[in-house]
This record gives C-alpha cells, structure tokens and sequence, in this order.
C-alpha cells in the first residue's frame, strides 16, 4: 500500500515558486507530471522524495505525515536523470548500496535485479564503462533494490536515443505492475507521457493546470495549453478542433495556403496557414491534401470541435 | 599521431642544468652507515615534519574546504581568494609576521604582559606550516568538492543513507584522490622545509635533511655528507611525486565534474556552527600578514611610514645593501625567470599530455632535488672546463636565475598539463576541415585556448623567483641579494637596534604587496578555471 498526499505544498525559491499544490495519487497508480522546463514537475517530485521540504503544506505516504522526515526516512526510491550512479562503485555495489546503509544481505537481490534490468553479468562493471542506457538501467535497479513501494522517475529517459527509451519505457511500466508500485514520473515528452500515465498531471509556471486519466484529458482538454501541448487539437477563435475534424481542398480562389505536408504512414499530415495567418494542423488519409504552396480552402466538422472552458 | 620532437628542449635543459650538476654532486655521496647520529636522525625528522603538517593541514582545512566546496554565501569568491594569500606568500613574509605576532617582539607578548616561548620551537614550525597548507587543502579539496555532483548524495539519501554515512561513503570517497594529492603536498612541504626551520625553529635539533644538507655542505663543507642527504631526500620526493601525479590522473578519469553552480547550496540554519569555524580559520590564516605590516607601520618614532622611508633610503648601514637595491634585483630576477621557466615549461606539458604519470614525475624531479641540493650541484660543476673552454659561473648571477626556472619550472608544467590534456581534440581537427595549417592552429587555436594557463604559469614563475631564498643564500654575493635574502640577515641580526624589526617588517610587507598585486592581475586576467597550482 502506497497512497501519496499532497494538501498546499508550496515551496518558494529565488528565482521560482512552486504554488500550493493539492495532489492524490492512489495505491499502485502510475502518474506522470508533464509539463515544459521550468514548471515545477522536478521540484514536486524532490519534495516527495523529501530532498526538499516545502515553506508551506503537507505531505502524507499513506496517511501518514513525512513533510518533516529526511529522504533517508521515507523510503521512497528516485530514479535521476543520467542515473546519478556513484562512479567510484561498481555496477553490483551500486544496485546494493541501498541494502548495505540498511545492514541488509545483497547478493542475491542484486542479481535478482539485474536479471530484471535485463543486465545479468554487468555486476563487476565499472560505472563509466555503461552506455546511456545501461546507466539508467542500474539506475533503476538501485532504486527498486531497498523494495520501495513508491518509486519516483526524474526525466529517466531523457537522455537516451528514441529506440532505447521506448525499450526501456516498457521496462518501467512492466516493472511498475510486476511489482505492484506507486510510480510517479516526471517529462516533458507528450509521447512518453501518454505512454505511460494512468494519470496525467500537467504543470505550468510552478502550478497544476489539469489533471486526469490521458485519454480523457487528450479528449477533451479543458485548457488550450493543456490542448496545445498534448498536441490534441488547435485553437481557433475559443474552439478546439482535433487535426483529424479539419478538412482542407484545393481551390485556387482559397484565402488559406498550405504551408507543408507529412507523410506518416498511414495517413498524410499538413499545415495550412489560415487567412488570419495562424497556423493549424490537420490530419487525413493519404492523398487529402494540396501540394505545399496551394491556395486552399479549410473547413472543420463541427460536431466533432469543442467550445473551450477556460 | 605525429612524432613530436618538442620535449627535446626542456629535456636537454633539465639534463644539462639538473641531472648533470645533480649527478656530480650526488657523486660524492658515501654509504649512509657513514653518516654520524645526527645526520642520521634527519630522515625521521622530515618524515615527521612532513606527517605532522599533512596532518594539521586536512584538519584545519577541511572545514573550510567543506564550506567553499558545498556552498554559495555572500563575499564567497573573496574569502576564498584571501585564503589563497598566505599559500602564495614568500617564507620570509610568513615567518617574520608569525613573529610578529608571537614572537619575542610580539603583539602576544604585549598583550599577555609576559613572555612564552615560540621562535626556536617546533611549535612555531608547525603554526607556520599549518598557515601554508591549510590553504593547499582548501583550494585542493573545495574546489575538487565544488565539482562533484550533489546528486549522488541524493541518491545516497533516497537509498536510505543518513548524513554520516552519505559524507564517509559517497563523498569521502570521490574526494579521496584530491586529499591524497593534498596531503602529498603538504607532506612533501614538510619533508623538504628549509626556510621556516632556519627561520623559525632550532635549526639543529629540529633540522630537516635540507636544512641539513645546507648546513654539511655549506657550513661545514663536508660535501659527502651533503650528498648522501641529499639523496636519500631526493628518493623519497620522487615517491611522493610519483603518487602525486598518479593521483591527479585518477581523480581526473573518476567523475565528469559539475559545474559549480549545480554544486552549491545556500547555508542552511544547521550548517552555520561549522561555518563559523571555517570564518574563524581563514581569520588565523590571514592574521600573521595583518601583523607583518601593522608592525611595519608601528616604529620606534610612533604610527606612520618612517619604517618604509628608511628603506628606501637606508644605504646599508643596518644591513649588507640599500633595500631598494635588493627589490629591485629580486624583481630583475623574476622577470629573467618567467622567460625561461614559461616557454620550457609549456613544452615540457606538451610531452607530459601525450604520455603517461612517470614524465608527470620526471618534470616534476626539479621540485624533489630542491633549490639547495641544485644550488650545490651547480657550484661542483660550473667551474666547467674542456681544452682552451671554461665557464665558471660561481661568481655570476646566472646560476641563481637557472635555480629559480629550475623551480618554477614544474609548476608551469603542471598548470599548462591539465588543460593541455583536457583540451578537445576535435577544436584542431575542426580549424583542419577549415584549412587551417599547422602554424595557424597553434596561433589561433591552441595558444589563446592555453593561454590562461601560460598566464597561471607565468604568476607562479614569478611568485617562485621572488619568495625563494636557499639558492639566493648559497649562489649570491652579498650585493646581489634578493629581498628574501635581506629579511633573512635581518631576522637573523642581533643587534638591539629597535629599527631593525619594523624595518624587516616594512621590507616583508612591500614583497607581500608585490606578490599580492601580481596574483590579483591573475584572477583578474584568467577566464574560468585553468589547472592546479
């Protein structure tokens, strides 16, 4: 069991302020905090992990209060950007630094977790040896190691090439139901974001602007920067128009241009620049779209935009 | 990569100037069973001195160290420069503000109303020696601490690990190669000292084998003795720097560091008691320099400058030459040592970049023989003569020129190597797809991106030249002493003269301002990091 409570925590720095923020993140749920560099997702997370303590506010893990309790009391596990991996241990006495400040046996909890990670026989590595993707792997195996029941990701794969971090991305949400954790994770990739999440917070200027379950939110955003950033729909004069609602055809008296066309796949997508000169994006089956530079005329259905709330 | 042909020069130098002159001298060496008690006590006397001082060094400096390496705090950057002062200071400075402090002349004494012993003991020694080192340690180990990765710690915490076991597990660890070296320094400052033990302590019962080297070889003339002395030192300094050296590359290879501002933290409420102490040590570090020049302003004739206008215009009455005249040949030598300690020590980098810790160490050797042993090597050799050729510079001041860049040499070497080494190698692969030749790159490449570092070089050639003063004693005649050479008559003179101390003070404070301006230029002039000591 492993419930987190956040009820107005607020920390303030020189430079930046975390507003009082109210969170409930359940039992085994995963959530991601998503939002641009500067939002206040990290420092959320450190406050949970305790590397922080907030000016104002209160934080429980299971009802029960830590705001006061060290990191070292929380027992709660932290995955660092770039792993964070102590460089004068080897690959084995890192994953068993957590057991060994406990006095706790390791070996064989280390290799249990190194098969995990998918690295079985890297124990006797030196650390600056890894690849970027084997970092993070030990990374993540030192930090289940002590069996944490919250474990909490600080942009763990961000630092990686696309095809690793969706390899290892499925690793984080295998191990997160395997072992029945409470994950929260924290990135500014919408992909990884709604990949991942059972939950979506997302963060702007040290606040909460919207959260909820991602196909819900990516659905119906009720904010045009939730809308815009999730990539979900454009905002035009107060409406939310999904890409796939916006049709566009070819007519040379059309006072919309088309500004460029992707190939995806299975379908095309385009650009068009409207009379007003802002740009949307609309998305259809291949072959829907003009030529990039055609005088265009754009519609959308209707009944599938949305009036924005806020 | 290329064959390179550079490291012929300085090669060449140290053979022709160092080994050879060295050789000839260690020549004479006898079997240490030779050696009477005495001489044979010297070694554990520098061993000891050498423990001793790494020892109070690490001590005292690591509160400071631990409060500069960890913490951002107003006036950061100045308590940090003004802990570096004393470290940069000539002996002589140190020493007579340490007696005019506590000496029989002292503010203690004045203060206390009664007498207690400090100049002539070892406890005089080891106040001295902790005020050079403890600024080794805090540059040394703070700054290597202001690069380490905060994040670790974090990690070490939300793996459960208290304060106590994060510092002896986490950090302690990743800062051992930077003790280490720190230590070695000290130690090694210890284990050669020469002018704090004349200055400050018995120089028979507390002599080192340098001090005994000076006194065998120049006193008594017994240059067998001398030599095996001087052997036996020059052993264990090469182990020391061999260590040392070995050490630099491995804290090197260990840890990518972090840039500073990711390492620093403000204070917190609980780390303020030891903050405080750290204050407190920079305080003591910088009170012997405060008391050199309040005595130098406290004369005889009341408050004033009546001490600074008797040098100037002192014509030699109390001491051996006018004091003007002695500045001005101490800077005339600095200036000769730069140019030929800067360029030889750059090369000498160049090939210690490409190759491994045992040319680290062979540059270093000049450090290990030390300015006596060289100064007596170059007196046995340089009456030299082939067939109808001779040279004999016994009488000339060149050869205290060539024991200066001697000195200096390695630090240039050192403060050139680290960013040599650490230099992208793709930047002159990069002028290369841009058609850049040789001569261009080196110009426009490699000379402004090493350029701080010749500057670092350059100071500490300088700052060399003017606090050393063995070789002065042993090489100069007496009209062409340095000032290091005159305040050492002049701590040393008898005479009742109630002149005498504040002019010794006066003298003591301009080579303290000398060395003080030419460092400021150097923080000043640097951009940004540039190598070690």
């Amino acid at each position: 069991m492993a419930r987190i409570d956040l009820q107005g925590v607020a920390r303030t720095y020189d430079d930046f302020a975390l507003q009082p923020t109210t969170l409930s993140l359940p039992d085994r749920s995963f959530t991601v905090l998503l939002g641009p560099s500067g939002s206040g997702k990290s420092t959320l997370l450190r406050l949970v992990a305790g590397l922080e303590r907030p000016d104002a506010g209160r934080i429980l893990l299971n009802g029960r209060d830590v705001t006061e309790a060290p990191a070292e009391a929380r027992g709660v596990g932290l995955v660092f950007q770039e792993g964070a991996l102590f460089p004068h241990l080897d690959v084995a006495a890192n994953v068993a630094f957590g057991l060994r400040v406990r006095g706790e046996p390791a070996r064989e909890r280390v290799e249990e977790l190194l098969r995990l990670v998918g690295l079985e026989g890297f124990g006797k590595r030196r650390v600056a040896r890894l690849s970027g993707g084997e970092r993070q792997r030990v990374a993540l195996a030192r930090a289940l190691a002590p069996r944490p029941a919250v474990v909490l990701y600080d942009e763990p794969l961000a630092s990686l090439d696309r095809a690793l971090r969706e390899d290892l991305r499925e690793a984080l949400r295998r191990i997160h139901d395997e072992a029945g954790l409470t994950s929260v994770l924290v990135t500014h990739d919408r992909d990884e974001a709604l990949a991942l999440a059972d939950r979506l917070v997302l963060m702007r200027e040290g606040a909460v602007v919207e959260e909820g379950e991602p196909r819900a939110l990516f659905r119906g955003p009720r904010t045009a920067f939730t809308a815009r950033f999730l990539g979900a729909a454009n905002v035009v004069d107060g409406w939310l128009v999904p890409p796939d609602a916006v049709r566009v055809e070819a007519d040379p008296q059309g006072d919309a241009r088309v500004v460029a066309r992707r190939f995806a796949g299975f379908h095309e997508e385009a650009r068009v620049r409207l009379a007003s000169g802002q740009e949307i994006d609309a998305r259809g089956p291949v072959g829907s779209f003009p030529a990039p530079g055609s005088p265009c005329r754009v519609a959308w259905d209707l009944a599938r935009a949305k009036r924005l709330s806020a | 990569m290329r064959r390179s042909w550079t490291w012929l020069l300085p090669a060449a130098f140290l053979l022709v100037f160092l080994a050879w002159p060295l050789l000839s001298f260690l020549r004479l060496a006898g079997p240490p069973a030779a050696l009477g008690p005495w001489a044979r006590g010297r070694l554990a006397a520098s061993l000891q001195l050498g423990a001793l001082t790494a020892l109070l060094a690490l001590l005292f400096g690591m509160p400071l160290a631990w409060l500069l390496g960890r913490h951002r705090f107003r006036g950061r950057k100045l308590l940090r420069a003004l802990v570096t002062v004393p470290f940069v200071m000539p002996v002589v400075v140190v020493a007579g503000g340490l007696l005019a402090l506590l000496g029989p002349r002292g503010y203690a004494l004045r203060l206390l109303g009664h007498g207690f012993p400090f100049a002539g003991t070892y406890a005089a020694l080891l106040v001295a020696h902790a005020v050079y080192n403890v600024p080794l340690v805090v540059r040394l180990v703070g700054d290597a601490w202001a690069h380490l990765d905060p994040r670790l710690e974090d990690a070490a915490a939300t793996l459960g690990a208290g304060p106590w076991t994060r510092l002896r597990r986490v950090t302690l660890p990743r800062l051992a190669p930077a003790l280490a070296a720190a230590a070695t320094l000290a130690f090694l400052f210890g284990f050669t000292a020469f002018g704090t033990v004349l200055l400050l302590a018995d120089p028979v019962k507390h002599a080192t084998l340098e001090v005994a080297v000076y006194t065998e070889g120049i006193g008594v003339f017994d240059l067998p003795v001398a030599a095996t002395l001087a052997l036996l030192q020059l052993v264990f300094t090469f182990l020391a720097a061999l260590a040392y050296a070995w050490l630099e590359r491995r804290a090197a290879a260990q840890e990518r560091p972090v840039d500073e501002a990711t390492a620093l933290a403000p204070l917190s409420a609980a780390s303020r008691p030891l903050a405080a102490l750290g204050f407190l040590v920079a305080a003591l570090l910088l009170l012997p320099l405060l008391a050199a020049a309040v005595r130098a302003l406290d004369t005889p004739a009341g408050w004033g400058l009546d001490a600074f206008l008797r040098v100037f215009h002192d014509q030699g009455a109390l001491l051996y030459v006018p004091p003007l005249r002695a500045l001005r040949n101490s800077l005339v030598f600095a200036a000769w040592t730069v140019v030929l300690a800067v360029p030889l020590g750059a090369l000498a980098a160049r090939a210690a970049a490409r190759s491994g810790p045992l040319v680290d160490a062979a540059w270093m050797l000049p450090l290990g023989a030390s300015a006596v042993t060289l100064s007596l090597g170059l007196l046995v050799v340089f009456p030299w003569r082939v067939g109808p050729w001779s040279l004999d510079l016994r009488a000339s001041a060149a050869l205290l020129v060539l024991v200066h860049a001697l000195v200096a040499f390695p630090f240039v070497a050192r403060a050139v190597t680290g960013p040599l080494r650490a230099r992208d190698p793709a930047l002159g692969e990069a002028a290369r797809t841009l058609g850049a030749a040789r001569w261009q790159r080196l110009l426009w490449i490699d000379l402004p991106l090493l350029s701080p570092a010749l500057l670092v070089g350059a100071v500490l050639a300088a700052s060399v030249s003017l606090g050393e003063f063995a070789g002065a004693l042993i090489l100069l005649r007496p009209e062409n002493a340095t000032v290091p050479a005159e305040m050492f008559r002049y701590l040393g003179e008898t005479k009742p003269d109630p002149w005498l101390f504040p002019e010794a003070m006066a003298l003591a404070t301009l080579l303290m301002l000398l060395d003080v301006a030419v460092f400021a230029a150097l923080e000043r002039l640097r951009p940004g990091r540039a190598g070690g000591f």
